[in-house]
């Protein structure tokens, strides 16, 4: 039997590091649920905070080991090999000096650097995955109806780009055939939006459903959650009601 | 019929919020098995990692943070361990996000096994494919699109000659002859934070390098764009396609049972739109012309 497995069927043995682990993490999650109840409550700022200071030391602790690892390492074995990195190391102190009002213009030069690299690296790039790859996408076959499913499809996509084009013409008044094509540019338009709407609801469900089934499976998981969620309830309901001064002074 | 408007106008929020964590709960617990049809999106991942053969070397890019795991781990808990069942596929890790070598890890524990006389990282065994012989992992290199422009600039020298746990890997780079970019057969990229269009910008637009996408719902706009375009040999988007892989890969996991509630929270959200718009227009819009 593999960890999948057992896990599914929530006979692991966990240990106590391992239950305070999943303690803390459904305290947060149900936390930063808390604020669904509409109420400003001490759970929510506690998980909120957690999360940001979590989030950020983690990227500090891992970016400097990598710094140390892969650059003061390297610049202190072999200098003369390594010099390019001497120049990354003295710009990567300069983006510091942002934090300092004296010296805070030094911070520029890293910055255009970054920006300038950044731009040459994508522009190119870019050109062809953003502009002539989806312009070639847009050339389809739409008189061969052999596959008609298919031929549909490609003259909703050649039709639609068309009168989206025209939806975004600016420089002359739209009368006749160009108002009609932009009236259904406008329409396929709110189509699409409808289906990014939908798409991102998905999204956020997918994220909510992982989330739910790492609170509720295994059964360990489920009895913490059960107890967790409910304490906070309880908790906001008995503040709110009864003691509206105290929630008041525990939420900063 | 008025009251009825009325009482469907002023359905407090909390309500769905509350029915929400009810539905998914119960059909969590007590799926009900709803029927799944394969799109041809997924198909087409499938088919590509079931055709690698001896000797092709796979990229994998855990683009994920602690936020996108939980909607993620259905995709990378069966593609990951479908790659390594492919006799003599060799497999790389990578991650553009500072928390990404925690899911690496994660991943691992969950198909694997330590190898024998060893009890820690990164010495596990998948599928009978042993570390630093048919896989390694590199881990984290700062600078999310610059480090994959450089890894396609200069794949070795952006390595460097250590993995992530610094072990030296040149003579396995050497022996499997990844010596640039043109080296890798098969990108996998699970992305949290849309990194496939800088894999698409940086290689596949150079090297025409195979790449595979599975992401978060969010990210899936640009996906299907990529997709569309050809830029991208397969999708998988977010838990509904990872329940698609896992059923066409038969490694059955929790994204095939959380299809159920999938489904009927959408239909909740049908019905609560419907609701909303007509307590709308047959309360609250009269009162607002009143």
């Amino acid at each position: 039997m593999d960890g999948r497995e057992g896990r599914r069927r929530g006979d692991v043995n966990l240990d106590i590091g391992s239950l305070m682990v999943i303690l803390l993490s459904t305290a947060i999650t149900f936390g930063l649920f808390s604020i669904l109840t509409g109420v400003d409550n001490p759970f929510f700022a506690w998980a909120e905070n957690i999360y940001v200071g979590g989030a950020v030391g983690m990227t500090i602790v891992v970016s400097f080991t990598w710094i140390v690892s892969n650059l003061i390492q390297k610049i202190v074995s072999n200098p003369s090999a390594n010099w390019p990195l001497i120049i990354s190391f003295i710009l990567g102190l300069m983006m510091l000096l942002r934090v300092h009002p004296k010296y805070s213009y030094l911070a520029r030069i890293p910055i255009s650097i970054a920006t300038g690299v950044g731009v040459a690296v994508s522009t190119r790039a870019i050109i062809f995955s953003g502009l002539l790859y989806q312009i070639r996408a847009t050339i389809l076959p739409i008189f061969d109806w052999r596959d008609p499913a298919t031929a549909f499809t490609n003259l909703m996509i050649v039709v639609f780009v068309i009168t989206i084009l025209t939806f975004f013409v600016y420089t002359t008044e739209l009368k006749g055939p160009l108002k009609v094509s932009s009236g259904i540019g406008r329409l396929a338009l709110f189509a699409s939006f409808g289906a990014l709407f939908a798409q991102t609801y998905m999204g956020r469900l997918g994220l909510f459903l992982g989330r739910m089934e790492t609170l509720l499976i295994p059964e360990t998981n489920f009895k913490i959650s059960v107890i967790v969620a409910l304490f906070m309830l309880i908790t906001i309901i008995v503040l709110k009601n009864y003691y509206p001064e105290t929630l008041k002074k525990l939420v900063p | 019929m008025s009251n009825l408007f009325k009482i469907f106008a002023s359905i407090d929020r909390r309500v769905w919020h509350l029915l929400t964590f009810i539905l998914v709960g119960t059909t969590l617990l007590r799926p009900i098995g709803l029927p799944l049809k394969v799109s041809p999106e997924v198909k087409k991942a499938y088919e590509v990692i079931d055709s690698l053969k001896s000797g092709d070397v796979v990229l994998i890019n855990f683009d994920i943070a602690a936020f996108g795991w939980d909607e993620i781990k259905g995709s990378a808990l069966s593609m990951v361990p479908h790659i390594f069942s492919k006799e003599g596929v060799k497999v790389i890790f990578f991650t553009d996000q500072d928390q990404g070598y925690i899911f690496i890890e994660r991943t691992i524990a969950e198909i694997g096994r330590p190898m024998p006389g060893y009890d820690r990282f990164p010495w596990y065994e998948i599928h009978g494919k042993k570390y630093l012989q048919d896989y390694i992992n590199i881990g984290f290199i700062p600078g999310f699109d610059k480090a994959i422009a450089a890894l396609a600039q200069d794949f070795r020298g952006t390595v460097g000659r250590n993995d992530w746990y610094g072990n030296n890997i040149e003579k396995w780079l050497d022996d499997n002859g990844i010596k640039s970019a043109k080296d890798i057969d098969l990108i996998l990229t699970l992305d949290c934070a849309g990194a496939q269009s800088y894999w698409v910008s940086y290689w596949y637009i150079p090297y025409k390098t195979r790449i595979l996408n599975a992401m978060i719902g969010v990210s899936a706009p640009g996906s299907i764009v990529n997709y569309n375009a050809g830029m991208l040999e397969g999708i998988v988007i977010s838990i509904r396609g990872a329940a698609e892989y896992q059923y066409l890969s038969k490694y059955y996991g929790m994204a095939l049972v959380s299809m159920d509630a999938f489904s009927i929270i959408q239909f909740m959200l049908i019905i609560a739109i419907l609701i909303g718009n007509i307590g709308y227009y047959g309360w609250e819009r009269r009162q607002e012309k009143r």
